[in-house]
């Protein structure tokens, strides 16, 4: 009986959940296939923006970098509101610093607040690099989208998270033998390969897939879900206040006052979260007698995100308050966060997220494919499909692997840009968007299978070459950071070997597949896939 | 599928989705209200909820007998949290 008449018939509950998981899953596959390739690889975010500036090492001394702060600061911000400073750490370089000016001081140009950010070396002094948004590309696209208004792009990204969830239960409920499936894996079969992979890389890291997935809608829960806070709140500025429980900094007093030793004042902080790094330092009206240090705790230093604030006073560097203990609920939601964003993982836990992650993302790769698999059995003349067939089969490869050559190619475009490019930073992601619409074009215009090899293939080729132009053009090559241990860039470049080698792996196994096929084959695994259908339906 | 089967889905689709998000919205919107902590706890523990609210209500339409059955528990789901949060003056 089509499942689809108005009445469904008792039996149908796995049938009506495996095609809300199909439709749920190809709806929105493209888009979360980018956004977990994205989310995945913006585990290494900071690593990233390291890379991504190859002029600074690491930082090794924190207190030099924070002093060369305070002094640049002092010379060239005096009159100021507040001082913003980001602290180094291991897996961040320098500092940033930030200033807002008071409206009347402002010059023409600054408008009260600062200009671009400038950053502090690990020699203490400002250094000039490269204007590059690093990892920071990477993690927006994966919940900002890019060149839409953010909110459009949070509110795509929230849809299909929607539909992402709704994938993953009705995923599980359509799973028969889900036990016996996990050591279920039968290659060469066609779709039937295609479903066991699909279901391996799911049912392995289920766990993660959940909880990425709700956690991901968590952290944008105001904005998905605001009637808990319209109800009880006259505006959403009121709830983030009552949220935050951050003490109001005192206005200015007139006074000047010498500002207290900053790097006291950290020590202190971090004495008193019994050792854990701080990440960032506010200073409001720095020279005056009302000043106030606001210290931050560092995101990665505990898994529950918000709070960690320790305020002094900017003239004696008396502790003033500490941020409250968080009420339960509130603290549920900052768990949640912080499993999302995973700041809190040491090294081997945050490989681990990144695989599964990795995992993720192959398995809406091979969902996506296994829709094409299942219906290329039933088409007429598989040299000619159907447009809603050929369609898919094209976004697949102009996604699954036009989306990775474009990332490779922002990572060139930042090594190859010259330095004094207008806009540089916004033309390194324009370059990789420009690559990833020649991707698609690729895709529609070749061969299937060549396609797919041939995106591959070049992407593999690209990855596996940035580490040996590191090591032949910038200071930062395997070898210069290997000699001083700088292990982010080392991993940085092994790890874009290692991508590199499986690109190419990826490419000659469809290569492979291509010249192997004939069309005896296809008479015998239209029947065996026939089987396999009836089985899974 | 014929027409009847499409307007079956397209039932479906309506009661789960935009039927879905009303949902959403009025519960969490009661429970924020009703909940006996701080209205800072109850307002975020309404909203942690609602998504379980939400993905649960999808695979349910799409598991019910009919689009109709999915519609009259909208209305049956929808009754309480609308009465409560008139009868509290609510938004």
């Amino acid at each position: 009986m089509p499942i689809w008449s108005s009445r469904r018939p008792a039996k149908g509950l796995r049938q009506s959940q495996a095609l809300l998981h199909t439709w749920s899953g190809l709806l929105t596959g493209w888009v979360l296939y980018a956004i977990f390739l994205n989310g995945a690889v913006s585990y290494w975010r900071e690593e990233i923006t390291r890379w991504a500036r190859p002029e600074i090492g690491a930082t090794e001394n924190v207190e030099r970098v924070l002093n060369g702060a305070l002094a640049y600061l002092a010379e060239n911000a005096a009159g100021a509101d507040s001082w913003t400073i980001t602290l180094p750490g291991p897996r961040q370089t320098g500092a940033v610093v930030d200033w807002s000016l008071p409206k009347d001081k402002a010059s023409p140009r600054h408008d009260g607040a600062s200009d671009t950010d400038v950053l502090i070396g690990p020699e203490g002094r400002p250094v000039a690099v490269r204007a590059t948004e690093g990892g920071d590309v990477f993690y927006r696209l994966h919940f900002d989208l890019r060149y839409v208004p953010v909110l459009w792009g949070r509110w795509i990204v929230g849809a299909c998270t929607m539909f992402m969830a709704v994938a993953i239960v009705s995923g599980v409920i359509t799973h028969k033998k889900i036990f016996a499936d996990i050591f279920t894996f039968r290659p060469g079969k066609g779709q039937r390969s295609w479903l066991d992979g699909h279901n391996a890389l799911a049912v392995l890291a289920l766990p993660f897939h959940a909880m990425i997935t709700y956690t991901g809608l968590v952290t944008l829960m105001t904005l998905y879900v605001p009637w808990g806070v319209m109800a009880n709140y006259e505006s959403r500025s009121a709830f983030f206040s009552e949220l935050a429980a951050r003490p109001k900094p005192a206005a200015a007093s007139g006074e000047p006052a010498p500002l207290y030793p900053v790097a006291l004042a950290v020590k202190a902080a971090e004495t008193s979260w019994s050792g854990a790094r701080a990440g960032s330092v506010r200073i409001t009206h720095p020279g005056d007698a009302a000043s106030q240090i606001f210290v931050v705790r560092h995101v990665g230093e505990a898994l529950v995100d918000g709070g960690g604030v320790v305020a002094f006073d900017g003239a004696s560097g008396r502790r003033l308050s500490a941020s409250p203990a968080m009420t339960p609920a509130v603290a549920t939601r900052g768990a949640l966060i912080g499993l999302h964003a995973g700041r809190f993982a040491p090294l081997t836990l945050r490989w681990l997220f990144f695989l599964s992650g990795v995992a993720g993302t192959a398995m809406v790769a091979t969902g996506l494919v296994l829709w094409t698999a299942k219906r290329r059995e039933k088409l007429a003349d598989p040299a000619r499909p159907h447009f809603g067939f050929f369609v898919v089969e094209r976004l697949n490869i102009g996604f699954v692997a036009g989306l990775p050559l474009a990332m490779a190619g922002f990572l060139w475009a930042n090594r190859l840009l010259p330095l004094e490019t207008v806009g540089r930073a916004g033309w390194e992601v324009h370059l990789m968007f420009l690559l990833w619409g020649a991707a698609l074009l690729h895709a529609f215009w070749r061969p299937a299978q060549r396609g797919w090899s041939e995106l591959f293939g070049l992407t593999g080729l690209l990855l596996l070459a940035l580490p040996v132009y590191n090591m032949a053009a910038t200071k930062r090559g395997l070898i210069d950071s290997a000699a001083v241990g700088d292990l982010p860039l080392i991993g940085m470049d092994l790890g874009l070997m290692a991508a590199g080698i499986v690109f190419v792996g990826l490419a000659f196994s469809v290569h492979r597949r291509r010249s192997s096929s004939r069309p005896g084959r296809t008479v015998r695994s239209r029947s065996s896939a026939a089987a396999a259908g009836a089985a899974v339906e | 599928m014929g027409l009847d089967g499409l307007l079956s889905v397209l039932g479906r689709v309506t009661v789960a989705i935009p039927g879905g998000y009303g949902l959403m919205a009025l519960w969490t919107a009661y429970l924020a209200r009703v909940l006996s902590q701080s209205r800072l706890e109850a307002t975020v523990t309404a909203s942690l909820l609602s998504f379980a609210l939400g993905i649960g209500w999808v695979v349910y339409v799409f598991a019910a007998r009919s689009a109709r059955r999915g519609a009259v528990v909208l209305a049956a789901g929808a009754t309480l949290p609308a009465l409560g949060l008139l009868a509290m003056g609510g938004r």
